[in-house]
């Protein structure tokens, strides 16, 4: 190890190789603190070909590599196995180009997705997809994940925002895929490679697509007696044909949590829920769809307010955005859940999920992407406390099996990674996941760029002995 | 539906008599239509164990698209796998077999509240709309609204990926890979597909073109869903809420109002039956310029600025204007900032020219991709990039 680590300094220079335990220790897990595995080393490259060069030296070594972002990530997919290398892209934190003619900008993978929106702004443009993390997340571990945020509902996630890729593949070549105009000759690799959570190359260079700011954006917040009345509401909005940009449901226990911390928003603590709506579009249109959605809040029996500035705007969305902040005061730990419904079983799925927890005695609470059915079921424990962590295990594998029999699925935003690798076989037959090593094993035949994620561990067993060093702490 | 394929609706296939097609120049030796996925899964892996070459036929609108073929023993038709299998008109999705036919999926559509989100030339079927990636003049990516597929691999596997909810990160998205791939790696035998609210007002507009700059500024208006440019006009049609698309005409440097009809006529030129047809993508700012060579080179085109396509057509089947046509195409390309496609031209030209272009540094993946999923090489073998 200590050959490849000398290597890796001699790329990379040695303040941006780490390898002293105390250095390597916050590498050791992602946003999703119950698993966890130490790296080898992590390193910090500052180009691509840099990247490149770390992956050649893993390869002659016959090291595991992973690449990562700001470790935002909610499924344990930037953890490294089996002593793998941690390649972290932050430095790598550059707009290259943005061009307002074409809407669209070329950025390196360390940028952080709030930052890319505020760098266009200059152009009446931004960069759409706003997952919650976006003042730290980065758009290399966007495009692993795919990942979405409130506003994918009107606007879409990642995948859809995505026009072309350089990636050093898992050889070490450098190649690009899609082109400025989103077309290239072949498969669409770049849509492939979206969502294919690290696990297919590393991504230096990204190509995205902007939009415009809308000319007009109005927030209603509705006060509802309870959770399932903001369901139907959502539910009578979608059908009716409106698009809001984005449909929230914060629930009761979490408005408690919310208006207990430095995120509170003024929210009425007696309340079973809020509806968070966004309407963007022209101003001559939005003026009529705040009336609409209005009439369908109150005839589910909600108390509406209309945010009438930008201050009351950013107060109805801190009761949204704060909320994982707010939970994470309840307890050591947060285990924040991710799974979809279709939206008309939202209603009935919430109450099993909420049965569910009460049943685990967990401390579970709910903040959801309503308008595309993507639930948030977040539960505060503390991992120090085995009984506890094996409750919110078995709580998390009920929950999902819930949703996949209601014709749902296990991921929406967060990815597969470690954490839901052994549920695949609750949507997958074998042929399936056969057609998805498939395409892993045209970019990765030996399986060494991100190995032990998003396939279950009985099918590659060189990668993957769930007894591995590493994800010991909870037993899948 | 003739009577054979009706009798064999509880699960089997239809054989036309041997010799009965003939595809490329090749003569075609069978033609099935399996009428459910099982027996097209039994079919492709037969043929895969006995190396068999596949041409994947559904309605055969897109067919002209894609290099000779350079085997075909049979033509696999998907049309027997046909019709809705569940409209959820609440959420706005459904699933429906390959072979049906987009008029009857855009009819349902629309009797429950929606729209199709596809408006390719020609009467296809869902299946070779997915598999060509067919934009039309309002929808051009068609991959966005697939959310779950049902493939049958070349090896005879019958594969699933995604679902029928409209946010999924759950495993790979197998279908980007295989929507647009010419059936190169699997034959799609079912869709989930996101349909779109059907809009409250749509009205068309247009006039003589304007310059480049205002012409990309009415087609980037935010309820204009069709914008072309084709014979120095502007036509462009704005659908949404009635206040918004009211609120847009105003914006409009276009003024005469026409019929919807004018819009699905464009796709005429689109996809049209000239000798030679191409699609030039390519970023906004360089597309007026690709449009002014493609047209200096006698071509008809069709510019949709806001979705970066250009298509040109050209009617002077003398090999040496071909020549001059396709010089130009690639020239036109290169200043668009994008790609040439081929999307129609005589056997000789596609023999000549890769009509989808090289995948260049990509040829490994693309290889490896070929191999794995459809290792016998069965399925359109050479049709597509790269003459896989």
């Amino acid at each position: 190890m200590s050959q490849l680590h000398a290597a890796l300094r001699a790329i990379v220079g040695p303040e941006a190789c780490l390898t002293r335990a105390e250095e390597l220790y916050v590498y050791e897990a992602d946003g999703l603190t119950v698993h966890s595995a130490r790296p080898s080393a992590v390193v910090l490259p500052a180009d691509t070909d840099q990247v490149a060069r770390v992956v050649r030296a893993c390869r002659a070594h016959g090291v595991p590599f992973v690449p990562r972002g700001a470790g935002t990530g909610l499924s344990g997919g930037a953890v490294a196995a089996d002593d793998g290398v941690i390649i972290e892209c932050s430095r790598m934190d550059r707009v290259l180009q943005i061009s307002g003619d074409d809407r669209l900008a070329v950025v390196q993978p360390g940028v952080v997705n709030a930052d890319l929106s505020k760098a266009v702004a200059h152009t009446g443009l931004f960069y759409a997809p706003d997952p919650s993390s976006q003042l730290a997340c980065t758009l290399g571990g966007n495009v692993a994940e795919n990942s979405g945020g409130p506003h994918t509902l009107k606007y879409g996630t990642t995948t859809n925002h995505v026009l072309a890729l350089e990636m050093v593949l898992p050889d070490g070549e450098v190649v690009r895929l899609g082109s400025r105009s989103g077309h290239a000759p072949g498969f669409d690799l770049v849509g492939a490679v979206v969502g294919g959570e690290g696990t297919l190359g590393i991504v230096t260079e990204i190509t995205v697509r902007l939009v415009p700011v809308p000319e007009s954006v109005e927030t209603l917040l509705g006060i509802f007696p309870d959770v399932v009345s903001a369901c139907r509401a959502v539910g009578a909005i979608t059908k009716s044909g409106l698009v809001p940009a984005a449909l929230e449901i914060v629930d009761r226990r979490t408005i408690e949590a919310v208006e207990a911390s430095v995120y509170a928003a003024g929210l009425p603590t007696d309340a079973g829920a809020v509806l968070i709506v966004e309407l963007d579009g022209p101003e001559a249109g939005v003026a009529r769809q705040v009336e609409r959605v209005r009439e369908f809040a109150l005839s589910h029996g909600a108390r509406v307010e209309v945010a009438r500035d930008e201050a009351e705007r950013q107060r109805f969305w801190r009761a949204r955005k704060g909320a994982f902040g707010a939970m994470g005061r309840l307890a050591p730990d947060l285990y924040v859940h991710d799974a979809v419904v279709p939206r008309a079983k939202l209603p009935e799925i919430l109450e099993r999920v909420c049965e569910i927890g009460d049943r685990y005695r967990l401390r579970l609470c709910n903040v959801f992407h309503a308008g595309d059915g993507n639930l948030h079921p977040n539960i505060c424990f503390d991992r120090r406390d085995a009984d506890e962590l094996a409750r919110v295990v078995a709580a998390g594998e009920e929950i999902l099996r819930t949703c996949v029999e209601a014709g749902g699925v296990i991921s929406g935003e967060h990815g597969i990674g470690t954490e839901k690798r052994e549920y695949m076989p609750l949507l997958f037959g074998e042929a399936d996941l056969d057609a998805m090593a498939r395409l892993r094993e045209s970019f990765d035949p030996e399986r060494v760029c991100n190995p032990g994620k998003v396939f279950p561990s009985t099918r590659f067993c060189v990668e993957s002995n769930p007894k591995a060093r590493g994800y010991d702490r909870v037993p899948l | 539906m003739n009577e054979a394929v009706r009798d064999a609706r509880a699960g089997g296939t239809v054989s036309d008599p041997p010799g009965a097609v003939a595809e490329d120049g090749l003569e075609v030796a069978e033609s099935l239509r399996p009428t459910d996925a099982a027996a097209l899964a039994d079919q492709v892996g037969d043929a895969a164990a006995a190396g068999r070459a596949l041409l994947v036929h559904g309605a055969g609108t897109r067919f002209e698209t894609g290099n000779p073929a350079l085997r075909a023993d049979v033509r696999l038709d998907t049309r027997g796998l046909s019709g809705i299998d569940e409209l959820d008109a609440d959420e706005g999705v459904v699933r429906a077999w390959a072979g049906t036919p987009l008029a009857e999926l855009r009819e349902k559509a629309v009797a429950s509240g929606h729209e199709l989100p596809f408006d390719p030339p020609g009467e296809g079927t869902l299946g070779g709309t997915l598999a060509s990636a067919a934009a039309g003049l309002r929808f051009a990516n068609v991959r966005d609204a697939v959310l779950g597929l049902d493939v049958v691999l070349g090896s005879g596997e019958a594969t699933r990926s995604g679902g029928r909810v409209v946010k999924n990160v759950t495993g790979y998205d197998l279908a980007k890979l295989h929507v647009g791939a010419f059936g190169s790696l699997g034959v799609i035998t079912a869709a989930w597909i996101r349909l779109r609210p059907a809009p409250e007002a749509v009205r068309v507009f247009e006039g003589p073109a304007p310059d480049a700059r205002a012409s990309l500024a009415a087609a980037r208006l935010a309820t204009a869903r069709a914008a072309a440019i084709h014979d120095g006009r502007l036509i462009v049609e704005l659908a949404g809420d009635a206040p918004s698309v009211e609120a847009d005409r105003e914006r409009l440097p276009v003024r005469e109002e026409t019929a919807a009809e004018r819009v699905d006529a464009l796709r005429d030129v689109q996809g049209g039956r000239a000798v030679l047809r191409v699609r030039v993508t390519g970023v906004a700012s360089g597309l007026p310029a690709a449009a002014a060579c493609l047209e200096g080179a006698g071509g008809v085109t069709l510019s949709l600025p806001a979705q970066g396509l250009l298509y040109a057509a050209f009617d002077d089947s003398d090999p040496k204007a071909l020549g001059a046509a396709l010089e130009a195409a690639g020239r036109a390309a290169g200043l668009a900032g994008g790609e040439l496609r081929i999307e129609r031209a005589p056997l000789a030209v596609r023999r000549a020219h890769d009509v989808f272009g090289d995948p260049g540094p990509l040829r490994g993946i693309h290889r490896a991709l070929k191999q794995r999923f459809d290792p016998a090489g069965i399925l359109n073998p050479g049709r597509f990039a790269g003459r896989l």
